[in-house]
């Protein structure tokens, strides 16, 4: 027994020596990230599930005076509350972790998937079925199905009550489900900033993982398939973008893109450069050489993307017409991948799924 | 030759190898029962639609959702077995053939101490370790005995002195020692770790870490070994998979190295262990029962014995080395990379972007890996280039299927090793639908030049 005491002791005077080894004889690489988990919730987070909810809202009201009353000025107002309200929600489909994650599924698919079904989308329509808790058809509804209803199906959504009544479920359904999003977030603040480990299931891990999500959505859905970059697709596919029947895709697009950087960088809704991913991955062993060269190909992102925004044409006609700039915009977000996805996770130590390594 | 077989055969205290038996069994109790827990199951080998197979062993299938919670099911009850000394040797032959075949499945969740754990699995087969306090000894199948051959303890330490011993020399390497790579990625991100963390945003710290890792693992067999040093160095192990165990995400293997290790003790430390627990079963009723032999083996190793065990303990020496017979960077190729103890050793992470190419039309695509491949099979498949070439292969069959002629398949792979800037790994211009694996150097490998490993 004595033996062991004294193995326990020199053990703990190791740890201790270890301490004092340490103490400040050299440069920490110390990162509060806390700090930055405190800084992405109350600064882009929160705001922008605020202004989604705020806008959602708004389109509800839009939606319900245009069934009361359909004229073209009401129209008018509910396709123009239709586009900054999806353009909000494009900001926040990244978060589809903690309140955006629930057993039936996440924020993005619940509310952004596309292309819609119009079959499926005239069926329910046709027999009143409006009980959205009892089927997960997600390209029925959300943000893209009301596109279809308040673009493409106008003349139904002024004249048909069943279609009206469907249109209003929708829209309720997003109204909802944003409202509880925004109560959520305001009792998950605390616990996602005090998670402030690398570890699979910490905020980082979680942040990581949606952001590499986010940006491969724009990339692979937004960009790549309307684009006709998939194996096997034999050219261009308009029908695939992403806003088909407002033809807001290219606008979208880029708020999507911007976004992206807002999340990287930590730029917070009010257009301040806070403490970001950028910011952690410099106080890292060949941080900056990265923070540099991620940088470098953003922009040439960027300038592809211009190509697009300055084009007068539509992105769903711009991906038959210049079906070369678009793949080159597909090709440049590809080249992209590698920093945003395995560079960023091996630099960080950001453990990025739940199964065990190869451990001592 | 005849001195060697005494040795072997000598008579010793047969504690040691009983306590072992009834840790690996409840290991492997807990172990099993918590991959169940944890849903992995599901998630390893009945959700996925591709799987990722071992080099001749393609003929490995996932059995039907049933069929799995079954063969788990088994190695439960195997594992049950072989805590209790309980049918014995069926069960250690059933955790043995469970355990290996659901490791063989898919190659992306290989680990280094799932092969050990195979390896121990079926050593124990030819162990005589239920030959005292064990159910077939108290039921009369085996003849109660107190005593074992000396090899039968000498091969189970063997086994974990090799492990150990290996990864220390798996840590001499320059990135390891004079760069302090990759602990200096690994400390910074736990430093929210109790008491000690702090200390690891100080590259100091990774460096200590570093030799102190090497040291250990290189000398604590034979700490473990010596009787004078052996208590400090099972505190060190405690000590250091406490460590190791807290800071990274490597599931139940700290608790059942620390454990095994106990194998290394005196009889009569085992003694103690098997007294206390007799203690603890005083209340179930005695059973007088008469023996009656299910089998009867003859532990004494004959030449054929000794010729198989000296081809186990040389081929478990020798296989770890034939990474010597590859040219380039090992941690960059991974040829002769697994099966060889080196544990926790590179941070390595990649992005493999697939195209596929229309031979016919000219046209290629570009493929969105997470339509075939689960979170986990893509990031271990991104950094591995066997694991690369298979999925070009199950690509170029996949679109095949969907209508693509003769799909040429490349791999644009970009991976970074211990923190630098990420490049090629693959040649990006080959058509990899075109080559098979072999043992031979893969030639479509871009060379690590900066780094001479």
């Amino acid at each position: 027994m004595k033996r062991l005491i004294t193995g326990v002791s020199i053990f703990t005077l190791l740890l201790t020596s270890c301490k004092n080894d340490d103490g400040g004889s050299s440069t920490s690489s110390s990162f509060n990230r806390s700090a930055m988990l405190e800084h992405y919730t109350s600064n882009i987070i929160l705001p922008n599930v605020a202004e989604a909810a705020i806008a959602a809202n708004e389109l509800k009201v839009n939606v319900d005076a245009y069934i009361a009353q359909p004229s073209s000025t009401t129209l008018e107002t509910v396709q123009n509350s239709w586009k900054t309200a999806t353009a909000s929600f494009v900001k926040i489909a990244a978060y589809n972790f903690g309140p955006g994650e629930t057993t039936t599924g996440v924020l993005n698919e619940k509310l952004g998937t596309f292309p819609v079904s119009e079959t499926t989308i005239e069926s329910y329509a046709a027999t009143n079925d409006t009980l959205f808790s009892t089927n997960n058809d997600w390209s029925s509804r959300g943000f893209y199905g009301l596109e279809y209803l308040l673009f493409q199906d106008v003349n139904d959504l002024a004249s048909d009550a069943n279609t009206q009544a469907y249109a209003k479920a929708v829209v309720n359904d997003i109204v909802t489900q944003l409202n509880a999003l925004q109560t959520e977030w305001d009792s998950y603040k605390t616990t996602f900033i005090g998670n402030d480990g690398t570890e699979a299931g910490s905020s980082v891990s979680l942040l990581f993982n949606n952001f590499s999500s986010y940006y491969e959505a724009l990339k692979n859905y937004k960009v790549g398939l309307p684009a006709g970059t998939r194996p096997g697709q034999t050219g261009p596919d308009a029908s695939q973008v992403e806003s088909l029947y407002a033809a807001y895709s290219k606008e979208l697009m880029q708020i999507h893109l911007e976004e992206v950087w807002n999340l990287y960088a930590g730029i917070g809704t009010d257009g301040v450069d806070g403490k970001g991913v950028d910011d952690y991955l410099k106080t890292v062993s060949g941080g900056s050489e990265l923070v540099t060269a991620t940088v470098t190909q953003f922009n040439v992102i960027r300038e592809k993307m211009d190509v697009v925004q300055s084009s007068s044409l539509t992105w769903q006609v711009f991906v038959v017409n210049e079906t070369t700039a678009a793949e080159e915009l597909s090709t440049e977000l590809q080249r992209h991948t590698r920093y945003f996805k395995s560079d960023m996770s091996s630099l960080l130590g950001i453990q990025i799924t739940y199964q065990s390594g190869d451990g001592d | 030759m005849l001195r060697v077989a005494e040795y072997l055969n000598k008579q010793v205290n047969i504690a040691p190898l009983v306590t072992f038996r009834i840790i690996f069994g409840a290991l492997m109790l807990f172990s099993t029962v918590r991959f169940w827990y944890l849903g992995w199951i599901e998630n390893h080998f009945i959700e996925p639609t591709f799987h990722f197979k071992y080099f001749g062993f393609y003929w490995i299938e996932p059995l039907s959702p049933t069929g799995m919670y079954v063969v788990h099911t088994i190695m439960i009850l195997a594992a049950l077995g072989i805590m209790l000394g309980a049918m014995y040797r069926l069960s250690a032959i059933l955790f043995f053939l469970g355990f290996t075949y659901c490791e063989l499945i898919d190659l992306t969740y290989y680990l280094n101490h799932y092969y050990f754990v195979s390896i121990a699995a079926l050593v124990m087969v030819f162990l005589p370790a239920s030959n005292y306090f064990s159910i077939d000894q108290k039921v009369g199948w085996v003849k109660e005995k107190k005593t074992t051959e000396q090899w039968a303890i000498w091969l189970l330490k063997y086994l974990i002195g090799l492990v150990y011993f290996y990864a220390g020399i798996a840590k001499m390497n320059p990135s390891w020692l004079f760069e302090a790579m990759p602990l200096r990625i690994w400390l910074p991100a736990n430093n929210d770790m109790p008491f000690i963390g702090w200390t690891f945003n100080y590259p100091v710290t990774a460096y200590l870490f570093s030799w102190a890792g090497m040291l250990y693992d290189t000398f604590i067999p034979f700490l473990l070994l010596w009787r004078k040093t052996r208590p400090y160095a099972w505190f060190a192990v405690l000590g250091f998979h406490t460590v190791t165990g807290y800071l990274f995400q490597i599931g139940v293997f700290p608790i059942v190295m620390t454990f095994v290790t106990l194998i290394f003790f005196s009889n009569q430390f085992h003694e103690k262990i098997i007294g206390i627990l007799k203690k603890g079963m005083a209340f179930l009723p005695a059973v007088k029962a008469k023996f009656r032999p299910l089998w009867n083996w003859n532990y004494q190793l004959k030449p054929v014995g000794m010729i198989l065990l000296f081809t186990f303990v040389i081929f478990q020496f020798v296989f770890p080395w034939r990474f010597l017979l590859y040219p380039g960077n090992l941690f960059w190729n991974e040829e002769g990379f697994r099966f060889s103890w080196r544990v926790m050793l590179v941070e390595k992470a990649g992005t493999a972007q697939f195209y596929v190419k229309d031979a016919k039309t000219g046209r290629e695509g570009m493929v969105i890996n997470s339509e075939f491949l689960n979170p986990h099979q893509e990031k271990q498949m991104a950094f591995q280039p066997d694991m690369i070439l298979q999925f070009a292969h199950f690509l170029a069959e996949e679109y095949e299927k969907r209508g693509v002629e003769n799909p040429e398949v490349r791999c644009e792979a970009y991976v970074t090793l211990n923190g630098r800037p990420s490049k090629l790994i693959v040649d990006p211009t080959v058509n990899l639908a075109t080559i098979n694996d072999s043992f031979k150097h893969k030639t479509w490998i871009l060379p690590y030049e900066n780094e001479s490993n």
